[in-house]
């Protein structure tokens, strides 16, 4: 007897528990009074339900016109777990066109939502909302006199496109590409950073090309001079060939290049002081110094 | 310890540096290129926008200027509107907003439509006025239509809430032959309302 009335209870929870429940339905409704011609309302319903119950997304209210002057302009729809509840809020954004001669009272109709659950479907009833509409303007206008010039409200006048943000934005545009434009400047020592002293080589390397492009012998000893420049400015005093274990010790940078550097000195020497210019004249080619040139400048890039 | 850590963030203090130093020159070349392409851009924003200016103030000085439906902008297609319009070129004024869908700014449209309605408004007073009432509603009927769609776009707009309402008295909204409804009143959908100009008999 008793195992059967706890079986039955057992079952009936079961039952309940598996069809769709709308425990409340709460309305936060907007002023009912003071809408004119054209204004929107938004009223927000709270369906509470089971955990598991959906909304049926067909049984809502269809967007767009509901009747000759009313019309729903969208829906909102989203839900939150509230305990062991789930509440189903829903905005919805009505639009009247109604327009009275005197204060009237409007209805919006009341709707009915269906909720399906696990087992079974429910429906949530929205109640009617009425509200008073106004007009906008006299039962019997005053005639003195009208025309259908001021009859209407004038039409609206034509006005020029603004460009004022896209001028500010282009300004500040302009502004950032000079500042870029500044700072490459300076990373590649150009004018006005040409004499920048933390660039010796970069200087020297638009010197060389300068100077091996006016070709001839004048041209390339004006080149090994413009890189003779450069290591001593780089080193901070007269640079001899003997001197170049000493630069490169506190210039790890240029370590890379040692072997072009020592031939590069070697060349020089010959050039200016030695012999065997005219009996070697390839030692150290013009392409080959140029090559040299921008590695240095590459590496005092890299370390300043 | 506390001198091993510091060695150590000052190793990789100057590991960032070195980093920093290695990818300096290809960062300000991209940066520098990516700035000056949106400042092309922008000037070029600018320049059409001055293009339009003109376009707009040759309209309004009455210049006939034929305009891209498709491809103007929203003012450039307001002032094209204004001046046919203002030159009663119907058919081109239909067309011109049947293209105006495309319009990116809907408080525009809005007033572009509602000077279309006003146009049409002004024309139907005129047919009322000559007692020639079969051409004034349906007029009236494709204006209100207008203002509908215009305060859709733009709730909030008070002229044209005040145009519709006038509209709305010339000829009223019925239920019926929208759609279902109340009591369709006997002498609906054809009457005019009587506080149009020059219509006094209507005078209750």
């Amino acid at each position: 007897m008793v195992r059967a009335l706890l079986a039955a209870l057992i079952l009936g929870a079961f039952a309940q528990h598996a069809a769709a429940e709308v425990r409340s339905v709460r309305m936060i409704e907007p002023r009912p009074f003071g809408y004119f011609l054209g204004d929107t309302l938004q009223r927000t319903v709270e369906i509470e339900t089971g955990l598991e119950d959906e909304i049926v997304p067909a049984s809502l209210p269809r967007v767009g016109p509901s009747n000759y002057w009313l019309e729903l302009r969208g829906i909102e729809q989203h839900a939150v777990r509230r305990g062991d509840a789930r509440v189903h809020i829903l905005k919805l954004t009505y639009q009247m066109f109604y327009a009275p001669i005197d204060p009237r009272k409007q209805t919006i109709p009341a709707a009915e939502i269906a909720v399906r659950g696990a087992g079974g479907a429910a429906t949530a009833t929205i109640p009617a909302f009425t509200f008073l509409m106004s007009p906008l303007r006299e039962i019997f206008p005053e005639k003195s006199g009208e025309t259908a010039e001021t009859f209407l409200r004038p039409d609206y006048p034509n006005g020029l496109r603004r460009s004022g943000a896209t001028r500010t934005f282009a300004l500040i545009m302009a502004a950032l590409s000079l500042g870029l434009l500044a700072l490459l400047a300076r990373e590649l020592a150009w004018w006005p950073f040409h004499r920048r002293p933390a660039r010796p080589f970069s200087r020297a390397t638009r010197e060389i090309g300068r100077a091996l492009a006016q070709g001839g012998s004048e041209g390339y000893r004006a080149a090994l001079l413009a890189l003779h420049r450069a290591f001593d400015a780089a080193a901070g005093r007269r640079l001899m060939a003997a001197d170049v274990d000493a630069f490169l010790g506190t210039h790890p940078e240029h370590g890379d290049a040692r072997m072009a550097v020592d031939r590069f000195f070697r060349a020089s020497h010959a050039v200016f002081f030695g012999e065997g210019r005219r009996s070697n004249p390839d030692t150290f080619g013009a392409v080959e110094l140029k090559e040299l040139a921008a590695n240095l400048a590459r590496q005092e890039r890299a370390s300043r | 310890m506390e001198r091993s850590q510091s060695a150590f963030i000052a190793q990789a203090r100057a590991a960032l540096v070195a980093a920093w130093r290695k990818v300096r020159l290809p960062a300000l070349v991209v940066a520098l290129a990516a700035s000056v392409a949106a400042l092309a851009a922008l000037t070029w924003q600018i320049l059409e926008v001055r293009r339009d200016n003109a376009t707009i103030a040759a309209l309004k000085a009455g210049e006939d200027i034929p305009v891209d439906l498709r491809k103007a902008s929203d003012e450039v297609l307001f002032a094209r509107s204004e001046f046919l319009i203002a030159r009663d070129r119907r058919e081109e004024a239909q067309a011109l907003l049947d293209a105006s869908s495309s319009m990116d700014d809907p408080k525009l449209r809005a007033r572009l439509l509602a000077n279309h309605a006003n146009a049409r408004i002004r024309s139907a007073i005129a047919f009322v006025e000559r007692g020639d009432q079969d051409k004034a509603i349906p007029m009236t009927r494709l204006a209100k239509d207008e203002y509908r769609l215009a305060l859709r776009l733009d709730p909030e707009a008070w002229d044209i809430k005040y145009n519709f309402d006038v509209a709305m008295r010339i000829v009223r909204d019925f239920p019926g032959y929208d759609q279902e409804g109340e009591d369709i009143p006997p002498d609906a959908p054809k009457r005019l309302w009587t506080d149009l100009p020059g219509v006094p008999k209507g005078l209750p």
